[in-house]
Formats: C-alpha cells, sequence, structure tokens
C-alpha cells in the first residue's frame, strides 16, 4: 500500500511538473505569476533526480554503498574524511554557487523569460546535473583526482596539458568579466564603494582575530564580521549623502578598475590566513543567507514576471549582447545550466568527504539543480523588474544614447516604456545619482532583489538599504573569487613556468610569486580595462567569450566522464553524457565561430575590426580617437584569438577522445579502468 | 525541525572549518592551542586554496 501510494505521489509530481511547464510556455499576454516558474522548475527537478538521476546511480554508475570510498580508505583527518552526506551537500552547494547563476540569467532576460527559465530547468536536469554527478563519480572511483589528471590518464598527456591551458584561459576571462561586474556596480556610486571597501579592513581584522585573539572561533569571528558589513552600509549611506566625504569615494570605471587589479595583486600574495580565509568565510556565510532570504522572500512575494515570455531581441539585436537566442542564450546562462568549472570541485574537495557512494547520488546532482533554483530566482528578481528599467540599467551607452532623455527614447521605442523622471525617482529611491548605463547584470539584480525584499514588509523606505544589501552581498563575493582566483592562476603560471626554471615552483620564493601574480593580474586586469574602456560596456564582448569557454570546459569534463562510461563497459549509456557534450559541442562552436567571423560589427570581433580599420583608413577618426581606436582594433582581434584558442584546445580534447572511444569500441584499444580498487568497507552507520 | 536546524549548523561549522579541525585533532591526538590552530590553518589553506573557486 505504501509503495502504490509512493508511486501515485511521483505521478501526481510529474503531472504537476508538466501542468506547470506547459503553463509557462504556453501563456501569453498577462504578466505570469512567477510562482508558476518555481512549481514547474521544483517539480521538473523532483522528477529528475528521483528519476533520471537513479537511473544514472544505479543502472550506469551502479554505485555500491558496500565499497570504501578515498574518505574511508584515506582517512588522513584533514581533506579525506567521511561526512554526513547533507553536511557534503551543504559543502558542495557552498563551493558550487559563484555569480555565475545570479549574473548569465539576469543578462539572458533580454531574450525574455521563457528561454532562460527552459534552459535552466532542462539543461540542469540533463546536462549539468549529470556532468557535476558523473564527475563526482569518476573522481570518487580514482581516489579524489582531479579533472586534468583524470584526462591525462583516461584520454591521454594531451588531454591532460590541454585541460590544464584551458582552466588558466578560462580563469583570466572569468576573473576579467567578474571584475568587470564590480566595476560597473559601483561606477560613481560612493555609497557602494564605501560599503566594499569597508570590507577590506573588517577582512584583515577577522584574521587577526582568528589567528591570535580567538583561534578556531570562525563561526564567530564571521558573525563579528557580517555585524561590521552590516554596519558599514549604513556608514556607506552616510558617506554618499556627505559633502565632504561623496567626491572621495566616487569613483570613475577606470579608476575602480585600477584599484580592483591592485586589490587582486595584494589578494594573491598576502598570507591566505589575513584576508583571503577570512574573506571567503564571510562571503560564503552570507551567500547562503541572501539565497536563503531570496527564495523565502519569492515564495512570499510571489511576483508577477513583467518581462514578456519572448522579447523582440530573440533576433539577435539585444542592446545588452549581440547574438541570436541560439546559440547565444546557453553561453550566457552556463552556471545553472551546465557549467565546467563545477567538473573542477567535484573533482576537488568533494569526492574526499563522501563517506558512502550512494551519497553522490544527493551531493553531485542534487546540488547542481539547487544551484539550477538559484538561477531560477535570479531570473525571476531580473524579470519583475518594469522591462522599460531593466533595459535602461542594463543598456550601454553606445547602444541606447548617452543622455538620459535619449536612452528612454531608444528604450520606449522598442516597445518597453520608461521615462528620464522614473529612472530619477528610482535611483533616488536606492540612495544613487544614476541607474543608466549599469550594465553587468548585477544592478538590476539587486534592484529586483531589493524590490521584492522590500515587499516582504520593511517597505519602500528602505528600499536603498535592500539594494546596496544586494549590492554588498554579489561583490563581497566576486571580489573574494578575484583574489581566491588571481591565487590559483598563480599556482598554474608557476608550475607551468617550473617546468622550464625550478626556482619558480615554489611557493615561498617571493620574486617568483611576486612575477607569477603579477602576469596573472595584468592578464585579467588587460581584458576588465579594456571592457571598461569599451563603448558597448565590455559584457557584450567578454560575457560570450566567458560562457563560451565555460560551456567548453564542460564539454572537456563530458569527455572524459564518456570516456570512462565507455571503459567501464556502458557503451550503450554513453548517450547520457554524449547527449549534452553533443549538444555543448554544436552551441560552443556556432557561438564561438560566429563571435569570431560573423559579418556584424556588433556580433563578429573581426567584422568590428575591419569597421574600426576602415574608418582609420578613411580619415573619419577623429584625431584624439586614434590611439583609442587602434586600441579597439587590438582588442577586437586578441578577443579573436582567445575565442580561436578556446576551440582548438577543445577540438584537440574532443579528437584525443574520439580516438580513444574508436579504439576501444573497435577493439583494437584495451578498455583498461583505472579505478581504485575495490574495498569492502568498514564503516559503521553510527560513525556519519 | 530539530533535527534540520542541527544539520544546518553541523553544515556551518563544516564550511567554516571548525569540523575539520576537531576531526584533526582526534586524528593527531592534540589538543587545542594557538599555534595547534596555525598549524591546521596552514595545511588547510594550503590545499583549500590551490583549487579553482566556482564561478
Amino acid at each position: 500500500m505504501k509503495k502504490v501510494l509512493g508511486h501515485g505521489a511521483w505521478v501526481v509530481v510529474s503531472i504537476a511538473a508538466a501542468f506547470f511547464l506547459g503553463g509557462i510556455a504556453m501563456d501569453r499576454g498577462e504578466p505570469v505569476n512567477s510562482f508558476w516558474l518555481v512549481l514547474a522548475a521544483v517539480c521538473t527537478y523532483l522528477v529528475g533526480f528521483r528519476f533520471y538521476a537513479k537511473f544514472i546511480a544505479a543502472k550506469v554508475m551502479t554505485l555500491n554503498d558496500q565499497r570504501a570510498t578515498p574518505a574511508e580508505r584515506l582517512r588522513d583527518g584533514l581533506d579525506f574524511e567521511p561526512t554526513n552526506k547533507w553536511i557534503v551537500f551543504g559543502h558542495h552547494f557552498a563551493a558550487i554557487a559563484g555569480p555565475g547563476p545570479l549574473v548569465g540569467p539576469t543578462l539572458a532576460a533580454q531574450f525574455g523569460y521563457l528561454p532562460g527559465a527552459l534552459w535552466i530547468i532542462i539543461g540542469c536536469v540533463l546536462g549539468g546535473a549529470v556532468q557535476d554527478f558523473v564527475i563526482l563519480f569518476c573522481s570518487m572511483r580514482r581516489d579524489g583526482k582531479s579533472l586534468g589528471q583524470m584526462a591525462r590518464e583516461e584520454i591521454g598527456k594531451i588531454g591532460g596539458f590541454t585541460a590544464l591551458l584551458t582552466v588558466l584561459f578560462i580563469m583570466i576571462i572569468l576573473l576579467a568579466v567578474v571584475a568587470l561586474v564590480v566595476v560597473n556596480a559601483l561606477k560613481g556610486s560612493p555609497w557602494g564603494t564605501f560599503t566594499i571597501a569597508a570590507t577590506m579592513p573588517i577582512a584583515l581584522f577577522m584574521g587577526v582575530y582568528l589567528r591570535y585573539l580567538r583561534p578556531g572561533k570562525v563561526l564567530e569571528c564571521s558573525a563579528i564580521g557580517f555585524v561590521l558589513v552590516m554596519a558599514s552600509i549604513f556608514g556607506g549611506q552616510a558617506v554618499g549623502e556627505s559633502a565632504t566625504m561623496a567626491p572621495w569615494f566616487t569613483l570613475s570605471a577606470t579608476a575602480l578598475a585600477v584599484a580592483t587589479i591592485i586589490y587582486g595583486f595584494f589578494a594573491s600574495v598576502l598570507p591566505v590566513w589575513l584576508f583571503l580565509a577570512p574573506r571567503d568565510y564571510l562571503s560564503t556565510f552570507v551567500k547562503l543567507g541572501v539565497v536563503a532570504m531570496l527564495a523565502v522572500g519569492i515564495v512570499f512575494v510571489h511576483p508577477a514576471l513583467q518581462l514578456p515570455a519572448f522579447t523582440r531581441f530573440t533576433d539577435g539585436s539585444g542592446p545588452i549582447f549581440a547574438g541570436k537566442i541560439f546559440p547565444f542564450c546557453f553561453i550566457t546562462i552556463a552556471c545553472g545550466a551546465v557549467s565546467g568549472f563545477h567538473a573542477l570541485i567535484s573533482s576537488g574537495t568533494t569526492p574526499k568527504m563522501i563517506a558512502r557512494e550512494w551519497n553522490a547520488w544527493p551531493v553531485g546532482y542534487g546540488s547542481m539543480l539547487l544551484e539550477g533554483f538559484v538561477g531560477i530566482m535570479a531570473l525571476i528578481a531580473a524579470c519583475s523588474l518594469q522591462p522599460g528599467v531593466f533595459f535602461a540599467v542594463n543598456s550601454p551607452a553606445g547602444i541606447v544614447g548617452s543622455t538620459p532623455d535619449a536612452a528612454v527614447a531608444t528604450i520606449s521605442s522598442w516597445g518597453f516604456p520608461v521615462t528620464a523622471a522614473e529612472m530619477q525617482s528610482l535611483a533616488v529611491d536606492v540612495g544613487e545619482k544614476n541607474l543608466f548605463y549599469r550594465t553587468g547584470g548585477a544592478p538590476s539584480l539587486a534592484l529586483g532583489m531589493a524590490q521584492i525584499f522590500a515587499k516582504t514588509g520593511s517597505g519602500r523606505a528602505i528600499l536603498g538599504f535592500w539594494y546596496h544589501f544586494a549590492i554588498m552581498f554579489e561583490a563581497l563575493f566576486i571580489l573574494t573569487i578575484i583574489a581566491a582566483g588571481t591565487r590559483v592562476g598563480r599556482f598554474m603560471l608557476q608550475d607551468l613556468l617550473g617546468h622550464a626554471w625550478k626556482p619558480l615552483r615554489r611557493s615561498n620564493w617571493m620574486p617568483g610569486v611576486m612575477a607569477t601574480s603579477g602576469a596573472i593580474v595584468l592578464a585579467w586586469g588587460y581584458f576588465l580595462y579594456q571592457g571598461v574602456r569599451d563603448p558597448l560596456g565590455g559584457i557584450n564582448s567578454l560575457w560570450p567569450l566567458f560562457g563560451i569557454g565555460n560551456q567548453l570546459l564542460a564539454a572537456i569534463a563530458l569527455c572524459v566522464a564518456t570516456t570512462i562510461l565507455i571503459k567501464m563497459h556502458r557503451a550503450r549509456y554513453m548517450w547520457i553524457t554524449g547527449i549534452p557534450l553533443a549538444w555543448l559541442v554544436v552551441v560552443c562552436f556556432t557561438a564561438g565561430w560566429e563571435k569570431i567571423f560573423s559579418d556584424q560589427p556588433r556580433l563578429g570581433f573581426l567584422a568590428d575590426a575591419d569597421r574600426l580599420q576602415s574608418a582609420l583608413n578613411a580619415g573619419k577618426v577623429a584625431a584624439d580617437q586614434i590611439a583609442v581606436t587602434q586600441g579597439q582594433i587590438f582588442n577586437d582581434r586578441l578577443d579573436a584569438v582567445v575565442c580561436g584558442v578556446f576551440m582548438v584546445l577543445v577540438l584537440l580534447i574532443l579528437a584525443d577522445s574520439l580516438r580513444v572511444w574508436f579504439g576501444i569500441l573497435s577493439g583494437s584499444r584495451e578498455a583498461k579502468v583505472v579505478e581504485a580498487p575495490f574495498v569492502m568497507t568498514q564503516l559503521r552507520a553510527e560513525e556519519l | 525541525m530539530r533535527t534540520l536546524l542541527r544539520t544546518a549548523w553541523r553544515i556551518l561549522l563544516e564550511i567554516a572549518d571548525q569540523n575539520a579541525y576537531q576531526r584533526h585533532l582526534r586524528f593527531h591526538g592534540r589538543v587545542h592551542s594557538t599555534a595547534e590552530w596555525q598549524r591546521f590553518c596552514d595545511k588547510r589553506f594550503a590545499h583549500k586554496y590551490a583549487r579553482a573557486k566556482c564561478c
């Protein structure tokens, strides 16, 4: 009877998933309530988790709780430790949830709410969560090896080296683009800039507190840090309203970019305990808290989606970034649907904490579903804004016009009415001077979140506080990613250059540390500077580049996963990773090709370079703009080269993988599984 | 509800590395001290921040 009831409940959930998905897909005209979207996502995720993921776990990977995991066999009390599955779940989710699932869906909302919503829901169930789950399983069966190590061992040396290079290049673009998001959120905003600047001494204080004053009291220290950060938001308001102080913290995008570059360098070379670690603790707790608050807020307020299901920009003429819905919706939303970076986490700390093999099911697959839900919430926050406001905030001056009147005229002509007075009133409400041209997604997301939080009862009077709270939350963890990413990039560069000159490999040799940190900072700093100076706002060129890179990293992970499935004699199930792989290859290579070779200057890097070169040759560029234009031409060509390098690197891995697959499937190559040998578990249930 | 809150608290302790520190003390049979915490952190952070953070 219990079993029948159970089956009945799942039939109801499945029908509900189909009903709600159909509802959001078919509804036109009246604004759709966001609750439909929430229910569609939750029901689909539940069905995917219960049936598809369980099928993969039982039939394809044949998870076995009798088999000792690396956490048990290699237990060292530090990294390898059998841990309760829900704790690993929380730990893993905290590690994979970054700014990507918040910013990507916000930017992709230019197509309307439906394309992004369907991609987040379906892509997550069939692609992203599968990738995370299978890579976690593969790493768990290989003593917690990294993606690069697995690529080297399972595919070949070319695969391993290429994976390392790809990660390094993608990281440089990632750091540049997330830094650009912060710069665009803080430019001309003394309130926001003061708040974020205050987080630096707060982190240093926390570092000293934790190291010398109250060693080991991380939660206590983070709580103090949180109180100080909240105080800095109120301090920021006072600074923003002060005629004396406000000019000090009213910085241009260029000045903020330089400050971010300097920050990245020092954050990378300072001792970890002093700055990065306390900041990381604080930003992780704030991130989890805000995600939970947003979930409660959306359920409580369930705002109507103001943006239509599809906008006119599906044709590729979007103001936020150029390109048609296919392929650009699918690379703009990476984290939240499919993210290659997750493969690095799934083959990092997590496999070393899994106590039972079946725990990989909720941890690997379930955590990604939760991240997909974060993406849905970000999409709701963005789409619940008045469309005219959404486009006024996110469109660059180069597209909509450089004055507020010109901008509102352009945006209203698209069918999204907005007035300069409305924008000014909103800016005053949130304590800003101006909300136009704040490209990057963070300010519009903060606006959407602030409006949701304000509707929970606190009222419009403290909209400014909520807006700056949301900006603080986004900037805090983005700047932590910049600090950690620069450091990791430094290690990778030290490792690569160490082959040529051994002292560079030593992490305690300061000249080497300074030189490699400087090189990494200058690399992403260059792209950041390029984005800041770009008349189209930078996001138009950098975000697609990052999206292509991230999805190509997912393609590498899926190549490794497919290779391992074939070696495990599960070739009949290779479609599980093969279909998402094929989709990502088609999407990324189409997007990459268009970004390089499209004849539309807003879309194609080379076409834009040719347009500018022609203008230069024809003498149509003013004398004081010649150097700037030459710089833009160089940047366009550089972006084209970076995009091409991504594609070539992934082609190499794909070709190498295909060689291995055909070899095994045709019988000319041995299907040698290199997983750790079976050892019976000795763990007792009460130990977990 | 109590189980849920207890699990949430344990997740926070894990993210804060406080669980890992207790495991470290147990595993090596040591007692808490400033020097021990610093030794643990140096080892823990060397691993933790050598890996990419997610986007």
